[in-house]
């Protein structure tokens, strides 16, 4: 196998690291961390993540891997197949619209912004899961979830940038 | 050529763009189309379902673990701290069982003894037993299940009880061939027929979300108390009878709330059980005499059967303390 073909191959699995590491949030939004039931605590990690490459690198992270990532979260969660899905892709779509107003801003107002975007889309989800359960279901882990989820975005970030670092920038389509 | 390569993908770019949006609209009408066939209750979505846990199982196992190791070293640093109290806290314990043992002996020996009188079947098969690990839980806002690493390849099937140390956890929901979905008692979709001990009042446990599910179909003017046992009544068929729940933890206008005695945050290793079926009476070979055969009606277990034929008019009495059953010596 020759150099290039090594490198090309190299690069294409660096292009997978968007896909990768939102699948591991999803994994790690399942993963009992503090309790069970009632008594545990989650966090939906997965946003971030999302949130973060559709921010950065959106021809990574395309609609049909956030499909899957919000297909793979749902099916772990016990979720109805399709809520997160949904939620992943507007979210993503609301992102990348939105990417020239965001991208040249400093981390704080990013986060800011992940302020107003997170309960938004917490509140979306909550709305579709009361519907399709048909009963009006606790709201205050949902507001635990949140917290915790844009509590968790600074360090998610900080850790996706040292993976953003280590993909080549010749595979931006943009 | 470089300039030929970067005017191609300018030129490519509105379709890329277009092909995007394409997809994306796609993927939302997917997803809504997912959400209502999940509706609808479609076995296929079902499956898909319990394929992802089953083939993510692996994977959850082995983050599961460092994490599990954590929370255990966390508290063994908190039993550290707390040890002086835990070991009087134990003694006393200790001490209650020991009386406790003593009665239960005693018991035992009297049930056995009325058990003969009675031509009773001493002993019911004991269950099958699986153990598993929790290596998802997917609390959280909307649902209270957990994913366990033992699956139909380890002899679990839908409908067992779940149970820890302590008590009941739930019931299993969903079967893969590595891994299996529990549905825990405080979920809003969780209802479980049970009994209030001392009063031996029927009720139904349901779930609501919360650390206490509440008790609803109570039959009118129930005797209950704050700290009477709950356990399942196993009316309905699907769990067993007497197993473990809770207390009655509180009752107001709104609520009669069941705290559980499952430590929910430590749910690590869980047992699921597998009790034999209850078989109905035998059907005879032919009609006798022209007249049709009692049989039992469907979903009704034959214990619960056997179980009021033999139960008293007037419920017994658990005592609080050992030493309040008249005639039992106490050490």
């Amino acid at each position: 196998m020759s150099w290039l073909r090594l490198r090309q191959l190299d690069a294409q699995l660096r292009a997978l690291l968007p896909l990768a590491t939102a699948g591991l949030a999803a994994l790690v939004d399942v993963v009992p961390l503090l309790g069970s039931g009632a008594a545990s605590l989650t966090s939906f990690s997965t946003l971030c993540v999302v949130f973060f490459w559709s921010l950065y690198r959106p021809d990574l992270l395309t609609p049909a891997a956030s499909f899957l990532v919000g297909l793979i979260h749902d099916g772990l969660a016990g979720l109805p197949l399709g809520l997160t899905s949904l939620l992943l892709l507007l979210v993503r779509q609301l992102v990348v619209t939105q990417q020239r107003f965001f991208l040249p801003r400093s981390f704080p107002v990013i986060w800011f912004c992940f302020l107003l975007v997170a309960p938004a889309a917490c509140l979306a989800r909550w709305l579709l899961a009361c519907l399709w359960w048909g009963e009006l279901l606790p709201a205050r882990p949902a507001l635990f979830e949140l917290a915790l989820t844009v509590a968790l975005y600074p360090p998610v970030s900080w850790a996706l940038s040292q993976v953003h670092n280590r993909i080549p920038r010749l595979i931006h389509a943009s | 050529m470089k300039l030929e390569r970067r005017s191609l993908s300018r030129l490519a770019l509105p379709f890329k763009s277009l092909s995007e949006r394409f997809a994306f609209g796609l993927l939302i009408v997917l997803s809504i189309g997912l959400l209502v066939l999940g509706k609808a209750d479609v076995e296929a979505l079902k499956a898909v379902e319990t394929r992802i846990g089953d083939g993510l199982a692996p994977i959850l196992s082995l983050i599961a673990e460092p994490v599990a190791a954590s929370r255990r070293l966390a508290g063994k640093a908190g039993e550290l701290i707390a040890l002086h109290q835990e070991n009087a806290r134990l003694r006393e314990q200790n001490r209650r069982l020991l009386e406790w043992q003593t009665v239960a002996r005693q018991l035992a020996l009297e049930n056995a003894g009325l058990r003969q009188v009675l031509h009773l079947d001493a002993n019911p098969e004991p269950p099958t037993a699986t153990a598993g690990r929790v290596v998802a839980d997917t609390g959280g806002p909307f649902v209270h299940t957990v994913i366990v690493d033992a699956g139909a390849m380890r002899g679990v099937s839908k409908g067992m009880a779940v149970v820890n140390e302590r008590g009941l956890v739930g019931r299993v929901t969903g079967v893969g061939a590595r891994s299996a979905r529990v549905l825990l008692l405080t979920d809003f979709n969780s209802r479980i027929p049970v009994m209030v001990e001392p009063s031996r009042d029927h009720a139904i446990l349901a779930g609501d979300n919360t650390y206490e599910p509440g008790l609803i179909f109570l039959p009118l003017n129930p005797g209950l108390a704050v700290g009477d046992r709950v356990v399942t009544s196993g009316r309905g068929g699907v769990l067993p009878p007497g197993l473990p729940i809770g207390v009655v933890g509180a009752i107001d206008e709104n609520k009669i709330a069941v705290t559980p005695f499952v430590d929910w945050d430590r749910l690590e290793y869980v047992r699921l059980l597998q009790y034999p079926a209850v078989t109905g009476p035998e059907a005879p070979a032919g009609p006798q005499n022209g007249a049709p055969v009692p049989t039992a009606p469907a979903g009704t277990p034959a214990d619960e059967v056997a179980g009021s034929l033999v139960e008293p008019a007037t419920p017994p009495e658990i005592p609080a303390s050992p030493r309040a059953s008249a005639g039992v010596p106490l050490p």
